[in-house]
């Protein structure tokens, strides 16, 4: 039996390392994603960082990392201040790494560098395509398309108790001379957790829909990091299809994150929410204010129409009435001149009725009188009843019964007696 | 006058007959003097009637 060659474990790892050493050129860029990270109170981070698989399931390559303290602080707040966001799981990065092997705590990588640009990129390229997403799938208008209630009162919030910008929220609202009811839906908004933690409390205001007027996500002031989960495609998905409107302030200036841009506003800050919902209940205030205005202004101009319309009719009716009575008087005036003048013409008449027939009388009694041989001495027309009114050549008429005849005076002899008082 | 209270509009009425009577010579001498009384009586009546309603009205409307 040949006995079989054998080297020890130890030399076995120091080989491993001797050729790693020898024959890779380190260090080396890498790209892979955060799946862990913590810093120990040494100060120095480590990591465990994996590569992912088409289904995002099972790691198709894994390795533990190391950033020492030396490098940590300034790696760390470059990255920071570069992305907007820490270094947390989840994240993908590229690195500079040199690879350890070590004969009692195996493979490691040690991170000398980071670029804070490709992950800039791959934020970027995510959300290009969390949008994309989104809209091919007709949701991104969804929210848009609500519509908002004339009065917001019952405010569904999404934000941590302890956040800065709840406090900021609930301040600025109190400050208003409106009431709103505020109900808040406790949630993690930062950290690994938050998106998770964002949809399940989205979740539990969608069971309580009808209670609520719209929803609002804040997140604490302060720190602009560890934005990225609002642009997640779950949260920004649940937002889009939340039934009701949603507004945001989650607090930024640099991008607008994808659940802004699907929300049915997006504003700043948590107490620009505030401000805006007070606004709006201002112009709701100064609508009723004008309505009331308009209603009082319609009611006096009505009455005013009614009471000229009354004061045309009673003016009409006093007109004809004094008409009428004017007319009556006029009438009884003319009547009562008719009574007062009426008889005493209708006794003229009856008086001249019996003149007549006393002056035919007399006529006849007259012609009997000539008849019997008597004439009438008429001179100028005048019937002559004494030898006075004569004279000679005075022309008379003489009328007999049966004619007349023209006779010149040739003497006047008068008689003896009483002469004078027949001339009377 | 009569038992029923005359209405100014039957005043008025017999007024305006007694006035056609002169006019259409139907008028008799012998009822003359009664007819007279009769029309002014109901003249009176008339003007009493309109004095009243003119200030009936006056006073309503001043309400």
């Amino acid at each position: 039996m040949i006995p079989i060659a054998y080297i020890t474990l130890r030399e076995l790892q120091q080989r491993v390392r001797q050729t790693l050493e020898e024959r890779f050129a380190l260090p080396v860029w890498v790209s892979a994603e955060i799946s862990e990270i913590k810093v120990n109170t040494s100060g120095h981070c480590y990591l465990e960082l994996i590569e992912k698989g088409d289904g995002d399931a099972v790691p198709r390559a894994q390795a533990r990392a190391v950033i020492w303290r030396s490098q940590y602080q300034r790696l760390a707040a470059r990255f920071e201040a570069e992305t907007g966001q820490c270094l947390a799981a989840g994240i993908r990065l590229l690195a500079k790494v040199s690879v350890n092997y070590h004969e009692i705590y195996g493979f490691s990588l040690q991170i000398l560098d980071i670029d804070p640009s490709y992950t800039l990129g791959d934020m970027e390229r995510q959300r290009q395509l969390t949008i994309a997403r989104l809209q091919a799938e007709g949701v991104w208008e969804m929210n848009h398309t609500l519509e908002l209630p004339a009065v917001v009162q019952r405010i569904a919030v999404v934000s941590s108790s302890k956040a800065a910008g709840y406090q900021d929220f609930c301040n600025e609202l109190r400050k208003s001379p409106y009431r709103f009811c505020v109900e808040l839906f406790e949630a993690a908004v930062q950290g690994a957790a938050a998106e998770d933690s964002l949809v399940e409390a989205l979740g539990r205001i969608a069971l309580r829909e009808e209670d609520f007027d719209v929803a609002v996500i804040i997140r604490g002031g302060g720190s602009v990091s560890d934005l990225n989960c609002f642009n997640g495609y779950r949260i920004a998905n649940h937002v889009a299809q939340f039934p009701l409107p949603v507004l945001t302030g989650i607090g930024h200036d640099k991008d607008t994150s994808v659940t802004d841009m699907v929300a049915h506003t997006a504003l700043k800050t948590p107490t620009a929410v505030a401000a805006w919902l007070v606004e709006r209940m201002a112009q709701v205030e100064g609508w009723l204010v004008t309505a009331g205005l308009q209603i009082a202004e319609a009611a006096r101009e009505t009455l005013h129409a009614a009471e000229i319309g009354l004061q045309q009719c009673s003016a009409a009716f006093l007109q004809q009435s004094e008409r009428l009575l004017l007319e009556e008087r006029n009438r009884l005036t003319r009547a009562a001149e008719g009574v007062q003048t009426a008889p005493f013409e209708f006794l003229r008449r009856e008086q001249l009725r019996v003149t007549a027939a006393s002056d035919l009388l007399l006529s006849h009694s007259v012609d009997r009188v000539l008849r019997r041989g008597f004439a009438i001495v008429r001179l100028h027309g005048a019937a002559v009843k004494s030898v006075n009114d004569l004279k000679r050549g005075d022309r008379l008429d003489i009328t007999l019964a049966d004619g007349s005849v023209a006779a010149d005076v040739t003497a006047v002899s008068k008689a003896m007696n009483n002469s004078q008082e027949d001339n009377g | 006058m009569d038992k029923k209270e005359l209405t100014y509009g039957e005043a008025m009425t017999e007024i305006e007959a007694i006035l056609a009577k002169f006019r259409n010579e139907e008028m008799s001498v012998d009822t003359l003097a009664a007819e007279v009384k009769r029309a002014t009586t109901l003249i009176a009546f008339c003007r009493k009637r309109l004095l009243k309603a003119e200030a009936d009205i006056k006073k309503i409307t001043q309400e």
